[in-house]
């Protein structure tokens, strides 16, 4: 495993902080989704029905129901798959799997090509922007955890190429890092996922810095 | 990550298909070898398993069944 120095926003102290960005989900990220993500999902879902919010709601948690130590699982000891975690003051704040084999590119400009795909990305729960969501603990989780995904795409030779389908509630997140949004497909995710992917241009946009 | 280094034997005809493949996928060698690995493995796993490959035709929906004895 390596840990690489990243910064993350400490929205209570107003000021950056240091995180590390590990290049795996370990045992360690998963007892935090057990033991710290998955109760705070529940009281957070708690407080959403208290306010008379449910699963049909746009507010309703979409990630919920994710099953990370499940997730990783399935992809164990296989070389096409791998995980980062950002970790900070010793506890996790987000979480991504990648697949960097069985996906091609779909834009036209680059349609075959070889791209690393989000499988899933998910920042702790206490760090969510949601209307019902205390104020987030930290901020610039998912945009340390694009990066990665990007710099992995060009350290494999794949030029800053990456496609993920996004759950609707985090489509303007990808939007703001510059992907294009090529819809859904009735025989995807049940046509309600939309598909996004980068080019290399908006990928060095946004390892540039550009694209916020 | 460490990495440890070999040397690949080719044949005329291995080494054109990996630089064609190099050229259409505009990957280097190690880049087209290395997602070769990664997707013979899954496909290896997927098949222990007990899952079958198939090739659908876009189009037509057509199925044919890769068959790995």
């Amino acid at each position: 495993m390596t840990a690489y120095q990243v910064h993350l926003f400490d929205a209570a102290a107003g000021a950056m902080v240091e995180a590390d960005l590990h290049d795996e989900i370990a045992e360690k990220q998963l007892i935090d989704w057990q033991f710290q993500w998955r109760p705070a999902v529940q009281a957070y879902m708690k407080r959403l029905v208290d306010n008379g919010i449910g699963p049909a709601d746009t507010a309703w948690p979409q990630s919920w129901h994710w099953d990370w130590r499940g997730k990783m699982n399935e992809v164990r000891g296989l070389l096409g798959h791998t995980g980062y975690s950002v970790v900070c003051r010793d506890v996790t704040q987000g979480m991504m799997r990648l697949d960097l084999a069985s996906r091609r590119a779909r834009l036209d400009s680059q349609a075959g090509q070889d791209l690393v795909y989000v499988d899933y990305l998910e920042v702790a729960p206490w760090n969510w922007r949601e209307p019902y969501a205390d104020a987030p603990i930290y901020r610039l989780v998912g945009p340390v955890l694009m990066h990665a995904a990007i710099t992995r795409s060009v350290d494999e030779g794949f030029k800053g190429r990456v496609g993920l389908h996004s759950l609707p509630q985090a489509i303007p997140f990808y939007e703001r890092c510059g992907f294009t949004n090529l819809g859904t497909r009735p025989d995807e995710y049940e046509g309600k996922l939309p598909y996004f992917e980068s080019t290399p241009g908006a990928a060095e946009a946004y390892l540039k810095g550009e694209l916020k | 990550m460490s990495k440890r280094t070999m040397t690949l034997n080719l044949t005329d005809a291995e080494m054109g298909v990996l630089e064609g493949l190099c050229a259409k996928k505009d990957l280097s060698k190690i880049g087209v070898i290395r997602q070769a690995l990664r997707l013979y493995q899954m496909v290896d796993v997927r098949l222990e398993r007990g899952d079958k490959l198939f090739f659908e035709d876009d189009k037509t929906k057509d199925k044919s069944e890769v068959m790995m004895l």
